[in-house]
């Protein structure tokens, strides 16, 4: 279709520019332009003294003046043209040309095989379950190539990335973030827990560093302290462990999912500093606070935004786990209100197979 | 009054030099006198520049040295090695980030500060005033992609 | 498929542009098949590129993301008017609007030039040939608009926030305009200079386009210092930035060009400079383009400036200037020197007008590149700022000024100076007389502003001493003297009005330099402000949620002195996708004054740091260009600029044969 108006195209332009040729101006005088302006002159001057700009004697002097030019040019140029009118025909061997390197460019640089995309008549949601993660992360990727500089794609990838389970580049993308926009505690945050990730879950002294940076950045931080904290338990450095724990104690206002976990850590770190050896298993927390995020974030933007059925489902299945069926079943009540038709009956199902 | 072919050519030739040399020398006295040097924070303690001579500096405005009491403004630029306080009474573009580039118009005063009398706008988000790029660049402090 | 048809049309466009020049360039003398050739070829150019043009405004309008250049500068929620502008409010988009109007003139020149000699016309639009194919070259290879994205993202990130004003949709398009008119002057003057044909009736032939080019540049820069003054917010209206100086350059230029031209028609003289002229005018508008759109320099209005491409930019500015210079070397010297004249006469005076105006584009060229220089030689980095500008331009402009009512009083050839100022006597006297009053309104104050207000004064009353003159009312008696007004030839009125124009924007300059109040407080609600007699009064703000941006308004009371209170709102925005803050000055004007209110950063619970400007007549100034701009139109409709076009030759051509 796109070629044949293309060469539809092609045809009318070269066809104008044929039929052009064909009718050349009919052998209009040469001299005639130059003859009509000499006379305008002659129009001025004479304009000039009616109005009284010059004087009687002033237009004769410019008369014979421009008389002087008449005849100057009459001798130079009012010679007929020498060179006899050019052929068609040497003319016409330009007009296949130009077709050719129009449809030799345009084979070169032109996306023939891409159909417009208008906004009003792209299926988004349709789209989005087309694309897939690993395409749209292919895509992110190759344009960060050529504006490495460019923050907002790696904050796009960076999330990503954990959730894919690959940390080391979670860590690359976290790690650009941090040199190219100002550094804020969650950013520090981020590439602390992507680099424990990296290590199995071992906290290096970067990554202790940095949520050090960040708590010290932020003096109401939760997830830097959170990772501190668990961290400084699990080697032994209860006391400072332990006013960690208070402090996140003091921050809490009672209600939030984290707090049991963290009086359990703070319960930890005392029975650890007095006795410097440790009966119980110190709690995960690192894991817990991790995974508790994950969810927590999932549910905040899926009662914000929506999200697909998929989504929906997974968030009911992590809360089952992790807090229970009162809680997923919140969650459920939710979904179904928000999803479509297909979507209710999958969510349903799914909740059956949970025994909700 | 009348005049040869020559003289009048002459004339009008001699009119012309002088114009042309008086507007010569108007425009290299100005170009003496009338031009603002660009110093980085560390040029200025380098060069020595007397307070007083408009300049601009220009630099990173430092994280968390931004103080603002209503229309007077003061904050750190820094070039990685020396800090210099401007002081900026006005309203800054929209643009003035702290740890963000910045080019300001202004004197050093006695007191060793700067008195801004404009701070340079930028229309674009992306934008680094080029001085300020190549600067830094100098300085080590910035790794931006080679312009 | 319309994106990727308009993507061929363009490329089929630039395939066209260079079968023009070669077949022009080959066949020029010999006209015939060849040159109709040539002159379809340009109307076929302008319809492509037109027709690529609107197909890339249509993937704009419908916002096709996989047109990665509206993924780049266009959002779904941005307001149908930005997304049409967005078009051009970048690099690609703009390149291709300066194809497009590149082939506009090419396309007027073959409809309107039916009756140009075929060899001039012919090489004419063989040049206009090259520089299409090589600008388009340009766009299609290294600025390509039609860039694709498969899959196509799903939103776009939006259009620089600062654009996104009505500005856009006006100032590109003129100013554009304005530049590559030039482009049919210098392919004129090079058409002469290789057909040898350098005579009066070409001067005549070239002034159209002049004119018209002249009269879009003035009309563009007017726009975009008014468009810098509300959107930027700092009140000012020209900050001899380097990208205002490298459309003001052309301007120069091209104002002196103008008067050379009529010389050269007129007198057969100053051929040489005049050629030259047509030459360096739209070298200097490619300068501007390389400068703007490099980013060598720094400013305040440059956008998505991309050095690599500027790069190229300046080596066609090379490849053109450096050809047309060698060809204005070569062929210059064999030109017949033209009429005599005295010292004082109309040639004089046009040369001094001339002098001046190119001293002054010299100053500005060397205020604006000397930084570049001196960097590259000893590594200092510096600013040439107002002050070099205010002082070089300002000098040379006093004399210029002084003399512009002389000029149309003095006889051609030899002109009677003591003669001229006794006609010009009534004009004198009143200029002495306004100034006086001004003076004395004004308390007498140590400055040049009077001064500067008595030559703005002097131009305008010598602009409608030449009316009166040539209407001869004293002479002929009032009524006589009217009819004789009307009947006045438009060029006549076109240059009075013109030159009335330059008067009004001196005034407007002057007043709004020296006389403008400013302050900058903080103030919080019910607060107010005294300033040049007028209560400011802060009622307070408000969240406003706009199309694609959410503001915080203030809102103002404003009570002038003779009591009538209006309100005024001020606004600082966000916008929603790129999240840039923009400030919105408030303006409210009053007659031609103006108060400008700019809304700052918070203070306390309630307070806002606010900067107020009275700016007195500031209006004047662009008042004053729209004047000139407007007096260039007009002169373009007086008869005998006509003689290219077609009807006037059909009737001419019999009257010629007799």
């Amino acid at each position: 279709m796109l070629w044949l108006f293309a060469i539809l195209l092609t045809l009318a332009a070269l066809g104008a520019l044929y039929a052009a040729m064909r009718r050349p101006l009919a052998g209009a005088d040469e001299d005639a332009p130059t003859r009509a302006f000499f006379k305008s002159q002659l129009e001025g001057i004479e304009e000039d003294m009616r109005i009284g700009r010059i004087s009687e004697s002033e237009a004769a002097a410019a008369r014979g003046e421009l008389a002087r030019e008449v005849l100057r040019f009459e001798r130079e140029e009012g010679k007929p043209a020498s060179a006899p009118a050019a052929k068609i025909l040497p003319v016409l061997i330009v007009l296949p040309l130009v077709a050719v390197v129009a449809f030799a460019v345009y084979i070169a640089i032109g996306r023939a095989d891409l159909p417009g995309q208008p906004l009003a008549g792209r299926d988004l949601a349709a789209e989005g379950g087309q694309i897939s993660i690993e395409d749209a992360i292919a895509q992110v990727e190759a344009r960060l190539v050529e504006t490495p500089n460019d923050v907002r794609g790696w904050e796009a990838l960076g999330p990503v990335y954990m959730q894919m389970g690959r940390y080391s580049e979670a860590a690359n993308a976290f790690r650009h973030i941090l040199d190219l926009a100002p550094p804020t505690a969650d950013a520090e945050t981020d590439l602390a827990e992507a680099l424990i990730l990296v290590n199995d879950g071992a906290a290096d002294e970067e990554s202790i560093a940095l949520l050090r940076s960040a708590a010290g950045r932020d003096p109401v931080h939760v997830r830097s302290r959170f990772y501190l904290a668990g961290e400084l338990t699990r080697s032994g450095n209860f006391e400072e462990a332990a006013a960690l724990w208070r402090e996140l104690l003091d921050i809490a206002v009672g209600e939030e999912p984290w707090v049991a976990t963290a009086r359990a850590g703070l319960a930890a770190a005392e029975a650890g500093s007095t006795d410097a050896t440790l009966s119980d298993p110190v709690p995960d927390a690192t894991q817990e606070v991790m995974i508790r995020g994950m969810v927590e974030g999932l549910a905040a933007r899926l009662y914000d935004t929506g999200g697909s059925t998929d989504e929906w489902m997974q968030l009911v299945r992590s809360r089952m786990v992790i807090d229970g069926q009162d809680a997923a079943r919140q969650d459920l009540d939710r979904g179904l209100a928000a999803l479509d038709a297909e979507g209710r009956t999958a969510l349903a199902d799914l909740a059956a197979e949970l025994g909700l | 009054m009348a005049m040869t072919r020559k003289q009048k050519r002459l004339a009008v030739i001699s009119g012309m030099g002088l114009v042309l040399a008086l507007a010569a020398a108007l425009i290299f006295t100005a170009l003496r006198d009338q031009i603002v040097f660009f110093y980085s924070p560390s040029e200025i303690a380098e060069k020595a520049v007397q307070p007083g001579t408009p300049i601009r500096m220009g630099g990173l405005v430092l994280e968390g040295s931004w103080k603002q009491e209503g229309e007077v403004n003061s904050f750190i630029v820094h070039d990685g090695q020396t800090r210099m306080t401007a002081n900026y009474t006005g309203i800054l573009p929209d643009l003035f980030r702290e740890g963000q580039g910045v080019v300001t118009e202004g004197s050093l005063q006695l007191d060793g500060t700067f008195l801004a009398t404009n701070v340079l706008a930028r229309h674009d988000e992306n934008y680094m005033p080029r001085e300020v790029a190549d600067t830094l660049r100098e300085q080590g402090v910035w790794q931006g992609e080679e312009e | 498929m319309l994106i990727e048809l308009g993507h061929f049309a363009l490329i089929l466009a630039f395939a066209l542009a260079f079968a023009q020049a070669g077949v022009g360039f080959a066949f020029w003398k010999r006209g015939g098949a060849a040159a109709a050739f040539v002159q379809q070829s340009a109307i076929l150019q302008f319809v492509l590129v037109g027709a690529s043009f609107a197909a890339l405004t249509q993937a704009f309008i419908v916002s096709d993301f996989s047109v990665k250049l509206v993924y780049e500068h266009s959002h779904s929620i941005q307001p149908m008017l930005y997304k049409i502008t967005s078009v051009w409010g970048n690099h690609e988009g703009s390149m291709l609007l300066f194809v497009l109007i590149l082939v506009l003139f090419g396309a007027a020149v073959a409809a309107f030039s039916r009756n140009l000699p075929d060899d001039l016309r012919t090489l004419v639009l063989s040049m206009q040939g090259v520089m299409v194919a090589a600008f388009s070259a340009f766009v299609l290879f290294t600025s390509n608009p039609f860039w694709r994205f498969d899959p196509a993202p799903i939103d776009g990130t939006e259009l620089n926030p600062v654009l996104q004003d009505i500005g856009l949709a006006l100032h590109p398009p003129l100013l554009y305009l304005g530049y590559v008119g030039f482009s049919v002057c210098f392919s004129f003057a090079t058409a002469a200079l290789i057909s040898g044909r350098i005579d009066a009736a070409w001067a005549r032939w070239v002034r159209p386009w002049t004119l018209a080019s002249w009269a879009f540049l003035t009309l563009g820069i007017a726009m975009g210092s008014y468009w810098a003054y509300y959107e930027l917010g700092w009140g000012g209206w020209w900050f001899w930035d380097p990208v205002e100086n490298a459309s003001f350059m052309p301007w120069l230029a091209g104002t002196a060009l103008l008067h050379s031209a009529i010389v050269m028609e007129k007198r057969n003289a100053l051929k040489v400079w005049t050629i030259f002229l047509a030459i360096i005018t739209f070298s200097l508008s490619l300068l501007g383009t390389f400068l703007v759109r490099s980013g060598v320099l720094t400013s305040v209005h440059s956008f998505a400036s991309d050095p690599t491409r500027g790069t190229v930019i300046l080596a066609m500015l090379a490849a053109l200037i450096g050809g047309a210079f060698t060809l204005f070397a070569l062929r210059a010297s064999a030109l017949r020197s033209g009429g005599l004249f005295a010292p004082i006469s109309r040639e004089g005076a046009l040369i001094l007008n001339n002098l001046f105006l190119s001293a002054a584009t010299a100053g500005v060229l060397v205020g604006t590149l000397y930084p570049l220089v001196l960097e590259a030689l000893t590594g200092a980095r510096i600013t040439v700022g107002a002050p070099f500008f205010d002082l070089t331009f300002g000098a040379l402009m006093v004399p210029l000024l002084l003399l512009i009512p002389f000029g149309p009083f003095l006889a051609w050839k030899r002109g009677d100076l003591a003669a001229v100022t006794q006609r010009l006597m009534g004009a004198i006297i009143a200029t002495v007389l306004v100034t006086i009053i001004v003076f004395t309104l004004l308390g007498f104050p140590v400055s040049l502003a009077p001064l500067g207000l008595g030559l703005g004064f002097w131009v305008m009353l010598g602009a409608i001493a030449e009316l009166f003159d040539k209407a001869a009312f004293r002479r002929a008696g009032f009524r006589r003297g009217l009819a004789r007004l009307k009947g006045l030839p438009r060029t006549v009125w076109s240059t009075a009005i013109a030159h009335f124009g330059v008067g009004v924007t001196v005034l407007g300059v002057v007043f709004a330099t020296a006389f403008q109040t400013e302050i900058v407080t903080s103030m919080r609600q019910g607060e107010s402000a005294e300033i040049a007699g007028y209560t400011v009064h802060y009622d307070g703000e408000q969240m406003l949620e706009g199309p694609n941006y959410i503001a915080e308004r203030g809102t103002f009371r404003i009570i002038a002195p003779w009591g009538t209170t209006s309100r005024l709102t001020s606004e600082r925005r966000v916008y929603a996708v790129s999240r840039m803050p923009t400030t919105e000055a408030g303006i409210n004007t009053y007659g031609l004054s103006q108060m400008y209110v700019q809304f700052g950063e918070r203070f306390g619970a309630d307070g806002r740091v606010v900067r107020l400007w009275h700016k007195p007549y500031v209006l004047l100034i662009w008042l004053g260009a729209i004047i000139m701009a407007g007096a260039g139109f007009l002169s373009l409709t007086d008869r005998r600029m006509r003689i290219g076009a077609p009807q006037a030759a059909r009737r001419k051509r019999p009257e010629a044969a007799q």
